[in-house]
């Protein structure tokens, strides 16, 4: 009984501990939540991500704060990039930390069951920097779900047009085993077809295998004139690369973002000269790379060639802008001023002059924000206005050739 | 922080403790009575979980569904299907010793999260399934998940009833002598592999109906969803944790167990900003702590086994 008596002692220690920390959060501040990856399989990615919306709360406390100069304060929650975990993180920023807006998660596994499960119930704004599932694009959100980042099926229509335009009548696809894998082929295959090519095999494939022999001859096997490639450097794509090429299989590609990397040249940039892929980038227009590149710099070191980490920054930037417009912390305000304030006619507002939001919000005036990752303007439902950027191989390198705007 | 606000997170929190209590009861049914080592506890939550979403979901052309079942059929289907999946697991592997069992398991599991990654038209692949019904919210509103709460209670009620009973009677004595010595057991004439599948189907519907109220709640599944640690070791350090082959340790032992994995986060947040990333892998390390003090001062769990009287 005694060991029993002694944890009963620690637990209720514990408990007093958690208590009274939840005490000393007092209100008088504005508070937004942030639910990334901290630990788990994005953790890489989080943790950068993490330190962009930091940079946006620094920017904002600095010049003024918002709602006459309350504070912006970020409360993280670490979603372990599980489900169970992000889902049960996410309602104790809501009900705890009483958060009206968050931003986050990464993932698209994680995001989907937040935004049915918390947000979306509780009318909480949400912005994702990062979930790019079409699945979003549809799921029952009450326009309460964001992202600033744009959705798979934009490249995808973008690569379907492209290997269009190059010549090829036929095409072969193979594309990674996940989300992102599986909605670039559903939009690329549409795409193709709708312009009158065919797509003579579409194969995915599991990630680090030694060989992807037998998936090469099954989509050589009608001879398409070139393989779509859906795929990152360093879970296959450079094998699959290699062995197309050594067997015969392909001589033409199409590439796509996962693979804008001079890797997949090395030894055979003769091979590959020439050669196209397709990336999401920035919308042309104003100076939110390069600014929030020197910020970042000065701050934290240099920028990581990692993505979301300016999407991160935006998220928490377009949802200031949406408290500031509403005048009150409340989700359904927030979710309809983001709405109203975000107008690619409105004034120009860069990433350093929150100030100058601040203004034009209280003179009643529309914004066009343009932040890190380019100009953030979102359709009916919430999802990022993107442009998709073409590259090219040569001598070695990866040269951005062309930008698309849909 | 108001009290509203902490009321419905400790709501949110129940709910979730107590599916996961209800994966552990079924975990005790099979290991801590019987002594079957089944370390493939997310093939029958994923199993559970996508029978009840396909079942309830209205038509969809993504994957198979479309059958609009109102949720108590969807949950004795979830059960019924993780227990007809349990039997045939159990036929070939059931005759297999302590480990061997536990790594046929962790096969199973796998295959059963690579066949919902890839029959797309079955599960809509590596998308998941989203928009999932979730039952009596028109009828509850805003008192949606104290009900949901309500019906997860009445779960572990009912489960909790038929495992006591079951443990208590001739059936569940014989169960707990073949996990003591199997051969005792044959040589009075216990019918072993008979009782030992059984005990795997009971465990597994109950696996099962969890796995379809987890559907229910989050509202979304994704096979991203089903990976061991979360769906599979989570399970079995409750297990633990409350003590084996206790019922009411169990529950203890989920409640508590999901408390250190979600709370210690608010120890950890009170650290300065600067140090989040520090803070997130301490607290990694803080539940592993907790673990320790727990299972050094009780090896066999907070509540161990009762004795029973002959």
């Amino acid at each position: 009984m005694k060991s029993k008596v002694k944890f009963l002692l620690i637990l209720s220690l514990v408990m007093v501990f958690v208590l009274s920390s939840l005490g000393v959060l007092a209100q008088e501040s504005v508070r937004v939540g942030t639910a990334l990856p901290i630990t788990g399989g994005l953790a890489a990615y989080g943790q950068d991500a993490r330190n962009g919306t930091l940079l946006a709360q620094k920017i904002i406390n600095e010049q003024g704060g918002l709602l006459n100069g309350m504070e912006l304060e970020l409360v993280n929650v670490d979603t372990q990039t599980q489900a169970q975990v992000g889902v049960d993180a996410a309602q104790r920023l809501v009900n705890i930390n009483g958060v009206q807006a968050m931003v986050g998660p990464m993932s698209s596994g994680v995001t989907v069951p937040i935004v049915e499960s918390v947000t979306g119930p509780n009318q909480v704004v949400q912005i994702s920097p990062s979930a790019t599932t079409p699945v979003l694009t549809t799921v029952e959100d009450d326009g309460y779900f964001f992202r600033t980042a744009p959705s798979d099926a934009l490249q995808g229509v973008v690569a379907g047009d492209f290997a269009f335009d190059q010549g090829f009548e036929s095409i072969a696809i193979m594309y990674v085993n996940n989300d992102y894998g599986q909605g670039l082929n559903d939009a690329v295959i549409d795409q193709f077809e709708a312009r009158g090519g065919e797509v003579t095999a579409s194969i995915a494939f599991e990630a680090d295998q030694v060989s992807y022999r037998s998936e090469l001859m099954n989509a050589a096997s009608d001879n398409p004139d070139a393989l779509l490639l859906v795929a990152y450097t360093d879970d296959g794509g450079i094998t699959i690369i290699r062995q197309a090429l050594q067997n015969g299989f392909f001589e033409e590609f199409v590439f796509t973002d996962g693979l804008k990397s001079p890797t997949i040249a090395e030894g055979i940039e003769d091979f590959l000269e020439g050669k196209y892929g397709t990336a999401p980038t920035s919308l042309p227009g104003g100076r939110g790379p390069e600014t929030f590149a020197a910020m970042y710099e000065e701050e934290y070191g240099e920028l990581p060639p990692l993505p979301y980490i300016d999407s991160s920054f935006d998220a928490v930037f377009v949802i200031a802008l949406g408290i500031e417009k509403a005048g009150t912390v409340d989700g359904p305000a927030i979710r309809d001023a983001i709405r109203e304030v975000l107008d690619p006619e409105g004034e120009t507002v860069n990433i350093d002059e929150w100030d100058k939001a601040k203004e034009l919000i209280a003179a009643g005036q529309t914004i066009n924000f343009e932040g890190a990752s380019g100009p953030v303007i979102f359709d009916e439902v919430g999802d990022r206005a993107g442009a998709i950027g073409i590259w090219q191989v040569q001598d070695g390198n990866i040269v951005d050739v062309d930008v698309v705007v849909e | 922080m108001t009290i509203s606000g902490l009321l419905s997170y400790l709501i949110f929190f129940l709910t979730f403790a107590g599916i996961y209590a209800i994966m552990a009861l079924g975990l005790n049914m099979q290991r801590g009575f019987a002594g079957l080592f089944n370390i493939g506890i997310a093939g029958f939550w994923a199993v559970g979980a996508y029978t009840a979403a396909i079942l309830t979901k209205s038509p969809s052309p993504n994957h198979l569904g479309g059958f609009n079942t109102p949720i108590i059929i969807s949950l004795l289907a979830a059960g019924i299907f993780s227990a007809i999946l349990a039997f045939l697991i159990g036929i070939p592997t059931l005759r297999l010793r302590e480990d061997y069992l536990g790594i046929s398991t962790i096969g199973i599991a796998e295959i059963i999260r690579l066949i919902f990654t890839n029959e797309a038209w079955l599960s809509y692949g590596v998308r998941g399934i989203s928009s999932i019904p979730k039952p009596f919210r028109d009828i509850f509103g805003q008192y949606y998940n104290l009900s949901f709460l309500a019906l997860v209670l009445i779960v572990i009620a009912i489960f909790y009833y038929l495992s006591e009973k079951g443990i208590k009677s001739p059936w569940g004595r014989v169960l707990r002598a073949i996990r003591e010595d199997e051969e005792v057991a044959k040589a009075s004439g216990k019918n072993v592999f008979r009782y030992r599948m059984e005990a795997l189907v009971f465990g597994a519907f109950m696996m099962g109906v969890g796995g379809a109220l987890y559907a229910h709640f989050t509202g979304f599944i994704s096979p991203e969803a089903f990976m061991p640690m979360q769906t599979t070791f989570i399970v079995w350090i409750m297990l633990i944790i409350g003590g084996s082959a206790n019922n009411f340790g169990v529950l203890i032992g989920a409640v508590i167990t999901w408390g250190i994995w979600t709370g210690t986060e608010t120890i950890t947040s009170m650290l300065p900003a600067q140090y989040v990333t520090q803070a997130a892998a301490f607290r990694v390390i803080l539940i592993g702590v907790f673990l320790e003090i727990i299972l050094l001062n009780m090896p066999d769990g907070l509540f161990p086994e009762r004795k029973f009287k002959a």
